[in-house]
């Protein structure tokens, strides 16, 4: 633990700032006009950050809380200190912890928020731990691991009445917004098709898991990265980035990009829970009709189409998702030299009227044909958050400061949670096609997917797959023993 | 040259093309001789026979000689492979059968044979298929028909020009399933179909991997400049015979190749089409590291997606032909129960109408109407076409006895050369979102396809994959 300057005892944080004039009864927050002149920052416009995981999106996460002048950061947590390395030169009054229920535990009381930026599998713990000692939380997506988890934390955050945003940025960009306006002014008519697709994974899935033990690095606490997930020697190449593509830490694909990418159909349209889910996944041959068999792995490719009920009169929607290189055929509208999407990545709604598209973020939106975009002007209605996407970050910490229930922010997990869960629903049907059993009478390499080529039908308020149970066990994972959410 | 065991044909064995010819010349009468002129009960007389050389001896060349010899009116005469161990079994089942290893040779020693199979990785089908055609050899080749498009159309040309019976392996196409879903298609149970989509589980077998390196001894059994045949000059490697070649470019046509014939062919027998006017898709990326693309341009793809432009003929509708392969499947239709299956294990096809949808597994096999409660409350078309109950290899001998003109055949190549230049698309527009330049990918758009010249008109690096070169000695 490396690095440690406890807090003066008599420091003045917001928190125990606002508690004691509340119990002096008049205002909630004190002007801060009142408290000093020119160039002093009151405690009560100062939101005191923790952030848990300090490198990689962490690292950007807290540097960004930080840039909104408005947000000290005041603590940093990671199981790595090489990951920590930057944080703590950048904040070097920030104390460091390894553990965040180490840090949870001893600073409660001069933790306004938190911000988790750690792999998947630790988020919902990380999350629902700081929200249960009342801290806001910024959480980076997907919101979680498993479905079960982001329903957890979306009521959590009700029942706690903390301030939430998950980190897909670009809800809180212009693109997202000019879609809607679109939308809402009847410029598609009913969208029935969403095509949604990314060129993630950028990293290998569909392997085998390295079988060679390597030694743990001295600097990373093994035991603490693992947090929920089974215990497993430590191997290379695995942090600090590739958990993404093994089910025990992340989330593949749709867990890297999806919160970007299906969020504005999401929000457009008012999406809600599935109600059905179909996927097809790109297979690894490793001989000559010898297909490999990697259920620890993310896929290469995978094709998930799930169907989203009718909402007040409008009509199904069927949402398609595409990863790993493949991508949806090309709208007619489009000319065959112009771009789809950002080439990688997009988002095409198609609707009884017309279409539109964007990439990446909800950014470039645009109409098809995209001369519509020239002859088609829709006023302006919808609030932009001031510096669209990268006013994310500060929009939290205007929230926070302000309190719950004062100030909108983009991806409360209101929103973020359903989103999370509909896109993990994705990983559901993705797990539930690896799913094999020996075949009856058949030989010992033969075997059975009973969860492969059906439509898995999902009932979303009792979180359950009704026609095929075993997929049941992909909405909420054990956990090691000792990690509870 | 002949290998170990040859058989000179007695000079004075009869053969049938001889005997008509000196039947011809000597009476004029008759195009063929009765049997019953000839020969009594049990005796086959030449007119009936067809002599056969098989190109291609082992895998599917073994199971096409077996499935031809089934007629009593066909004998195969000769073969050849370029690799001993692939023909064992062959040469264990036509002892009496020249054994070659150059099918240059075997076409030139073995003039008096009528039809040849050609049965040998797709690289070498066009050239071994058009060594025997010019020589007026009736043929039956392989699935895919050739490797490139302009093969394919070299091929159909020559089949015209020089009057021979022939047929593509696909053999599915002499099914009765796919005459069952014409038959519906015809009815009007559909409408107008607008939309097909097909899809395999191929490849079975490793694609998108890196090239095979090291220096391996070539197999004494094997020829192996010979394997290599039209295609350049590389150093032998075990990674490639005798399957596998199917994933590499150099050879093979990875999954559309392999099964497109079978699965795509119900597309092509049901519905007015011939060839597309647009081609796109997209592939299923690897990546060898973090953000590290790996290009193994060598390798056919591991998934891919492929969308073909028909344009709409005698006022119908255009149609847009959509595939899948490499384990990626359509959309369950919606007609269609959350727990019915969709297709087969080794792939299907949907059709889709403005009055109905019908669906079938892999060959066109077990239609259904969609919903599958249709099939008990419709009424569905009598049987109109005729069925092929004898079967697409006997089909094809029994044609070849009639000789050209005289019968039809499943999937001549006036059917197999324009559907196999369509899959061959499907190559192209994978193999042109494979070029980088930089950072950028420039084929990654939608290809616009001139047919008639066989030129993609808005991407020419594409055009590269119409013909490719052959190594020198090799030609068409």
């Amino acid at each position: 633990m490396k690095k440690q300057n406890p807090p003066a005892s008599n420091s003045f944080t917001r928190r125990t700032f606002l508690k004691n004039t509340g119990l002096a009864a008049a205002f909630t927050i004190v002007p801060r006009f009142v408290v000093g002149g020119k160039g002093f920052l009151a405690p009560s416009d100062t939101l005191y950050v923790a952030g848990i995981g300090a490198g990689g999106k962490g690292e950007s996460d807290i540097a960004n809380f930080a840039k909104s002048g408005k947000a000290q950061i005041s603590y940093l947590c990671d199981v790595d200190d090489r990951r920590a390395a930057t944080s703590i030169k950048n904040f070097p009054n920030a104390k460091y912890y390894k553990d965040y229920r180490v840090m949870l535990d001893k600073e409660q009381n001069h933790i306004d928020a938190v911000s988790v930026s750690t792999p998947d599998h630790n988020h919902a713990v990380q999350a629902m731990a700081a929200m249960q000692l009342g801290k806001h939380v910024y959480v980076q997506k997907p919101l979680t691991h498993d479905i079960y988890e982001a329903r957890m934390l979306t009521e959590a955050a009700r029942k706690y009445k903390v301030v939430t945003q998950m980190g897909n940025q670009g809800s809180s960009g212009d693109g997202v917004r000019q879609l809607q306006e679109w939308y809402t002014a009847g410029q598609i008519g009913d969208v029935h098709t969403v095509y949604v697709w990314t060129n993630r994974p950028v990293w290998p899935q569909g392997i085998p898991w390295p079988s060679q033990k390597a030694e743990v690095p001295k600097e990373l606490d093994w035991d603490l990265w693992l947090g929920t997930a089974p215990y497993k020697d430590y191997v290379e190449k695995l942090v600090p980035f590739n958990w993404r593509g093994w089910w025990d830490y992340g989330t593949g694909a749709l867990g890297d990009m999806a919160c970007h990418l299906v969020e504005p159909p999401f929000k457009v349209l008012g999406l809600g829970y599935p109600l059905d889910v179909e996927c097809s996944v790109g297979s690894v041959y490793i001989d000559e009709f010898k297909r490999g068999y990697f259920p620890e792995s993310c896929p290469p490719s995978s094709h998930i189409i799930m169907t989203f009920p009718e909402r007040q009169g409008k009509s199904k929607v069927k949402l398609h998702w595409m990863d790993g290189g493949i991508q949806p055929e090309r709208p007619e509208e489009l000319g065959p030299n112009e771009r789809m999407g950002d080439g990688g990545n997009g988002v095409i709604f198609i609707g009884t009227k017309g279409k539109m598209m964007c990439s990446t973020y909800g950014a470039s939106p645009s109409l098809l044909p995209t001369s519509k975009n020239k002859e088609v002007t829709i006023p302006q209605t919808i609030k932009r958050v001031p510096g669209s996407a990268d006013g994310h970050y500060a929009q939290w910490v205007e929230a926070c400061l302000a309190g719950y229930g004062k100030m909108e922010v983009s991806s409360p997990f209101d929103l973020a949670g359903p989103l999370t869960e509909s896109i993990l629903i994705g990983n559901l049907a993705i797990r539930s096609y690896d799913l094999r059993k020996p075949r009856v009478g058949g030989r010992p390499d033969q075997f059975d997917y009973p969860g492969r080529f059906i439509k898995l039908l999902w009932d979303g308020p009792n979180m359950k797959i009704t026609n095929f149970d075993e997929a049941n066990a992909f909405v909420k994972r054990d956990y090691r023993n000792g990690w509870k959410v | 040259m002949p290998r170990k065991k040859v058989n000179i044909p007695s000079s004075e064995s009869v053969s049938r093309r001889s005997f008509l010819k000196n039947a011809g010349v000597a009476a004029a009468a008759f195009a063929i001789v009765p049997r019953f002129v000839l020969g009594g009960k049990g005796f086959v007389a030449p007119s009936d026979t067809l002599y056969i050389a098989g190109i291609g001896a082992g895998g599917k060349g073994e199971d096409d000689l077996a499935e031809m010899a089934k007629s009593s009116h066909v004998k195969i005469v000769a073969f050849c492979d370029v690799d001993d161990r692939q023909a064992v079994k062959s040469r264990k089942n036509f002892k009496d059968a020249n054994y070659y290893r150059d099918f240059r040779v075997m076409l030139d020693k073995e003039s008096h044979v009528d039809a040849c199979t050609v049965s040998t990785p797709d690289h070498t089908h066009a050239v071994a298929a058009m060594a025997a055609i010019v020589r007026g050899k009736h043929v039956y080749v392989q699935k895919p028909l050739t490797h490139d498009i302009y093969e394919a159309r070299m091929l159909t040309e020559a089949a015209r020009k020089f009057k021979v019976v022939t047929q593509m392996g696909n053999q599915g196409g002499s099914g009765s399933d796919v005459r069952t879903l014409k038959e519906w298609y015809d009815a009007g149970l559909l409408g107008d179909v607008y939309r097909v989509t097909c899809w395999t589980n191929r490849p079975v077998w490793p694609q998108g991997v890196p090239t095979p390196t090291g220096k391996f001894d070539i197999p004494k059994d094997l020829d192996w400049d010979l394997w290599l045949g039209t295609s350049k000059l590389i150093d032998y490697n075990p990674a490639y015979l005798p399957f596998n070649w199917r994933g590499w470019w150099n050879f093979g046509t990875g999954a559309l190749g392999d099964m497109a014939c079978h699965i795509m062919d119900p597309v092509f027998r049901v519905l007015p089409i011939d060839y597309p006017s647009e081609v796109e898709c997209s592939v299923s990326t690897v990546w060898s590291g973090f953000f590290q693309e790996s290009s193994y341009d060598d390798s056919c793809p591991v998934s891919s997606i492929v969308h073909f432009k028909y344009p709409g003929k005698n006022g119908k509708p255009d149609i847009q032909l959509s595939w899948m392969d490499g384990g990626l499947r359509p959309q369950r239709p919606q007609e269609l129960l959350p727990d019915e299956p969709m297709g087969n294990e080794d792939g299907g096809v949907i059709f889709e109408g403005t009055k109905g949808k019908m669906m079938a597994d892999c060959y066109g096999a077990k239609p259904r109407l969609l919903p599958t409660r249709l099939m008990k409350e419709v009424t569905l078309p009598p049987q109109k076409l005729p069925r092929v109950p004898e079967g697409h290899y006997i089909q094809w001998v029994n044609a070849c006895l009639k000789g050209y003109g005289n019968a039809v055949t499943s999937s001549p190549f006036d059917y197999a050369g324009p559907f196999t230049e369509s899959i061959l698309m499907g190559n192209l527009a994978i193999r042109s979102y494979s070029i980088r330049k930089k950072d950028d990918f420039p084929g990654r758009k939608k290809l616009l396809w001139d047919a008639k010249n066989m030129k993609i008109t808005n991407f020419d690096e594409a055009n590269a994959f119409v013909k490719r070169d052959y190594r020198i000695g090799w030609n068409l």
